[in-house]
């Protein structure tokens, strides 16, 4: 890196050089810095080097697209639905998802229910009260609990044999 | 639009006028599919070659290319105008590139393989620090060693030649970003030509 003092000025960083090489610097600052330059040997060996991996990439392969990968292109744009086929298959997907959405507490309730029937009072854990759906729904750390409730009646359902089907039962 | 249509229309209006970028985006998003067609035609062989640049290999470019292009026409109807069409496809580009490169990150290619390739080359030139770089370099495999970052800044800035304040509106940074960046990416590939010339000594 030029640190070195060159009469009145001292190089520029090599940042504002290479912004410098690559004219993006203006006005006054540019001036001071092309003035910095004309004696500055050190700055001048990295604006070489600059240019010279310019040239490097600039002399990269040919980059040409293939006409049969536009052909593909082509077509692949042709069978693109029609915009309005497109923004209906959106809308049923976006709607699809809301009903999906507002289904959700209603089918885990009907789960817990069908799973907490097999439960003995000897394995019994905690049970949610009856507003913890839309409260594990409404915020992370319900969600994690909710996560964990979920995954200890998969244990116990498995455990329990029967009551582990029934439980696949409930989720259908 | 047919060939009957365009001659009557230049026969009302003069010589024909092509449709800007903009123009063409605004028709597609009302259901032209032509026009989306014709963008695409306009800025597929651009696209490519920074896609190239960026995955490295011509079958992933086509990839980047047409899923940029799918990724665009679902996009139509959120287009504000807000930067030009080329940019908005290109930041789309970009955004596929990464997430191929992701996918399917690209081997690593040793030092020494770097000047083997049959490909169109860079000659050294100029009496410089990289001076000892003297073969022929297979500059897609050299891209493909330097940090993804660093890639994007450099491939917009050296290959495809865009200005400081096009590459920000691209990679949506601020300016000062990319010149910081596009800083240590020349770093980074000034080391890189080092090491070769390291490695290429007896």
């Amino acid at each position: 890196m030029p640190e070195e003092e060159k009469g009145n000025t001292v190089c520029p960083s090599e940042s504002e050089l290479s912004a410098y090489y690559d004219g993006e610097l203006q006005g006054r600052r540019a001036e001071e810095i092309a003035e910095h330059v004309r004696d500055c040997a050190a700055c001048q060996r990295i604006l070489r080097e600059l240019g010279e991996m310019s040239s490097m990439i600039g002399a990269g392969p040919a980059t040409e697209m293939p006409a049969d990968a536009l052909r593909r292109l082509d077509r692949r744009v042709a069978d693109l639905p029609a915009m309005r086929l497109w923004r209906l298959g959106v809308a049923l997907s976006g709607l699809a998802a809301a009903v999906l959405v507002a289904a959700a507490p209603r089918a885990i309730r009907v789960w817990r229910e069908s799973g907490t029937r097999t439960e003995t009072a000897a394995t019994a854990s905690p049970q949610p009260n009856a507003g913890w759906e839309a409260t594990a729904l409404a915020d992370a750390s319900g969600g994690r609990e909710w996560t964990g409730w979920v995954v200890s009646d998969l244990v116990k359902g498995s455990a329990q044999g029967a009551g582990g089907e029934r439980k696949g039962q409930g989720v259908r | 639009m047919t060939h009957g249509r365009q001659a009557a229309d230049e026969h009302r209006d003069g010589p024909r006028v092509e449709p800007t970028d903009d123009e063409l985006v605004r028709r597609a998003a009302g259901g032209d599919h032509a026009s989306f067609r014709a963008l695409t035609h306009r800025h597929a062989r651009s696209l490519y070659a920074l896609a190239l640049s960026l995955v490295g290999s011509a079958a992933d470019a086509e990839d980047v290319v047409q899923e940029t292009f799918v990724g665009a026409y679902r996009g139509l109807g959120r287009f504000e105008g807000r930067s030009s069409v080329r940019t908005w496809l290109m930041r789309i580009a970009m955004r596929q590139a990464a997430r191929w490169r992701e996918r399917r990150p690209p081997p690593a290619v040793p030092l020494e393989a770097l000047g083997e390739s049959g490909d169109p080359v860079a000659p050294r030139q100029g009496p410089a620090a990289l001076a000892d770089v003297d073969r022929r370099i297979d500059v897609q495999a050299l891209l493909r060693r330097i940090g993804a970052e660093h890639r994007e800044v450099l491939v917009l800035r050296e290959i495809d030649g865009r200005s400081y304040d096009e590459i920000a509106g691209i990679l949506e940074i601020p300016r000062g970003t990319v010149q910081s960046r596009l800083f240590r990416a020349r770093a980074e590939l000034r080391e890189l030509l080092k090491d070769m010339a390291k490695h290429e000594r007896p």
